[in-house]
C-alpha cells in the first residue's frame, strides 16, 4: 500500500515521540531528540509496518535528514 | 519424541531496574521497549551455569519419577559453560552420577539453542541411539555484561526437558537455518582463539563482555523468526487460533510484539516470562513453559509453536503436541550446590 510523504512524516514522528510539525523532510536527525537507539527501532518497526519491508540498518544510520530516510522508501511514497 | 518433564532454575539473585542508576524517564523508556522490570542474576554467589542447569535437571528428574540410572543421553545447550574443556556435559553426567555408557556432549548455541536441541533429540530418539534423554540449556550472561543498555535485557537461568520415544511422537514440524553473517551484531569478541583476552595464563583482563547490536537483532528477527512461525503453521496446517501457545524465545517485549504481530497471532497466545526474568538465552523457552504454563502443560493437551532465534544468526522451531507433563515448581538457588568439578 502507497502511503503519501506527508503520512508517511507522520507516521515517523509518532515512532520517534515527535511532534508532526517537527519532523519535516529538511530536518537533520541530530535534532530529534527520539533518534536514539529506542527510537531508531520504532523507526524499524513503522516502515516494517507501512511497507512490509525491512530496513538495511547501516542504510538506515547512514541517513542524516528525515529527507534521506523518505529517500530511501521513495518508490513506497506516493 | 515426547516431553516427559521440564524444570528450571535461576539464582535467588534479584536485580531490578531502580539499581541501573538510570533517570525515571529513561528507566520507563526502557522498561516500555523491553517488557523488563526485574531479572535474576548470580551477582557475587559462586554459582554458574552447570549448578544451574543441575539444580533444573534434578528437579525435572524427581518430577518425572525417573532414575540417574535412566538416561542415556545428555545434551547441554550453553555459551557459557564450566571450562573451555572439557565439556560440561560430562561434568553433568558425573555430578548426576548418570551411567558411564550415556551419550552426552555441549552445543554452542543461545537464544536458538532449546529448539535446536530438541529437535538434537528428537534425531538421536528416533535412531534409537538414545532411548531417555536429558535436554539442559542456560546461561549466565549477567557475567559478560558491561553496558547498561544490555544489563537491562539479560537474566540468568537454567533449564532441563527431559525426553522419550514413549508412544507416538509429539513433534509435529521443525525448521531451522543458520547465517553466519549476523556473527558481528551478536558477539562477546574474545574469549577464544581469535582474540585471546582473558585466555592466557597471565592475563588479568576481567571477562570478555557481549557486544550487541539490537537494531540488527531486531531486523533479523523480523526476517527469520516470522517465516520460521509461518513455516511450522503451513507444515501442520494449524490456524493462529488452533495453537494453544507461540513460545518465543524472550528476547524482548518490542521485538516479540512485533513479530507477532507480523505473524498475527495475538499476544494472548504468546507467554512472557521476560517481565520478571529478562532474556534468558537458551533457558527463556522452558523457563517461560515453567513459570507461566505449568497448569496448562500438566492437565492439558496443548499445542505448542516453540521458537529461537538469535546469536549466530541461528534460529530453530518445533511444533508439538504435548499432553501431562511433568513441570516441576521453578527452583532458586541461593548457593552453589557443587563447585568445580565437583570432587568427592
Amino acid at each position: 500500500m502507497a502511503v503519501s510523504k506527508q503520512e508517511f512524516c507522520r507516521a515517523l514522528a509518532r515512532a520517534l515521540n515527535e511532534k508532526p510539525r517537527d519532523i519535516t523532510e529538511d530536518v537533520a536527525l541530530t535534532d530529534v531528540t527520539g533518534w536514539d537507539s529506542v527510537g531508531q527501532l520504532s523507526v524499524i518497526a513503522c516502515i516494517d509496518e507501512l511497507f512490509g519491508k525491512t530496513v538495511n540498518v547501516d542504510k538506515l544510520r547512514s541517513c542524516e535528514t528525515i529527507g534521506d530516510i523518505i529517500a530511501l522508501f521513495i518508490e513506497d511514497i506516493q | 519424541m515426547r516431553i516427559v518433564a521440564i524444570a528450571a532454575a535461576v539464582p535467588q539473585g534479584r536485580l531490578v531496574n531502580g539499581e541501573f542508576g538510570l533517570s525515571d524517564e529513561d528507566r520507563r523508556k526502557y522498561e516500555e521497549n523491553t517488557g523488563i522490570l526485574a531479572r535474576h542474576v548470580v551477582k557475587d554467589a559462586p554459582l554458574t551455569t552447570l549448578d544451574l542447569c543441575e539444580a533444573a535437571a534434578r528437579s525435572a528428574l524427581n518430577a518425572a519419577g525417573w532414575g540417574a540410572q535412566d538416561v542415556d543421553g545428555v545434551i547441554l545447550v550453553t555459551q557459557t559453560p564450566e571450562y573451555l574443556l572439557p565439556a560440561s556435559a560430562c561434568i553433568l553426567q558425573k555430578r548426576l552420577m548418570l551411567g558411564k555408557t550415556v551419550v552426552a556432549f555441549d552445543v554452542n548455541l543461545g537464544c536458538s539453542g532449546y529448539t535446536y536441541g530438541l529437535i538434537l533429540a528428537q534425531s538421536l530418539l528416533q535412531c534409537g541411539v538414545v532411548h531417555r534423554c536429558l535436554l539442559a540449556v542456560g546461561d549466565v550472561m549477567s557475567r559478560h555484561i558491561d553496558q547498561v543498555g544490555d544489563r537491562f535485557l539479560f537474566g540468568d537461568a537454567g533449564a532441563a526437558t527431559l525426553l522419550d520415544n514413549e508412544g507416538p511422537t509429539q513433534v509435529r514440524a521443525t525448521c531451522w537455518g543458520t547465517d553466519g553473517t549476523g556473527a558481528p551484531y551478536l558477539i562477546i569478541p574474545a574469549g577464544g582463539q581469535r582474540s585471546r583476552v582473558g585466555l592466557t595464563c597471565r592475563d588479568p583482563s576481567p571477562p570478555p563482555c557481549l557486544r550487541m547490536d539490537g537494531a540488527q537483532v531486531f531486523v533479523f528477527a523480523l526476517q527469520r523468526a516470522v517465516p520460521a512461525v509461518k513455516q511450522l503453521l503451513k507444515e501442520t496446517g494449524w490456524t493462529p487460533e488452533d495453537v494453544t501457545a507461540v513460545v518465543f524465545h524472550q528476547a524482548s517485549r518490542f521485538i516479540l510484539d512485533n513479530v507477532a504481530r507480523r505473524c498475527k497471532i495475538a499476544m494472548e497466545r504468546v507467554p512472557l516470562s521476560l517481565d520478571h526474568f529478562g532474556n534468558t538465552s537458551s533457558a527463556s523457552i522452558p523457563l517461560t513453559m515453567v513459570v507461566r504454563m505449568a497448569d496448562q502443560l500438566r492437565t492439558s493437551r496443548s499445542r505448542l509453536l516453540l521458537v529461537g532465534f538469535g546469536v549466530g544468526w541461528s534460529w530453530s522451531g518445533v511444533a508439538i503436541e504435548t499432553q501431562g507433563v511433568s513441570v516441576a515448581p521453578l527452583v532458586e538457588l541461593s548457593g552453589t550446590p557443587t563447585q568445580g568439578l565437583g570432587h568427592g
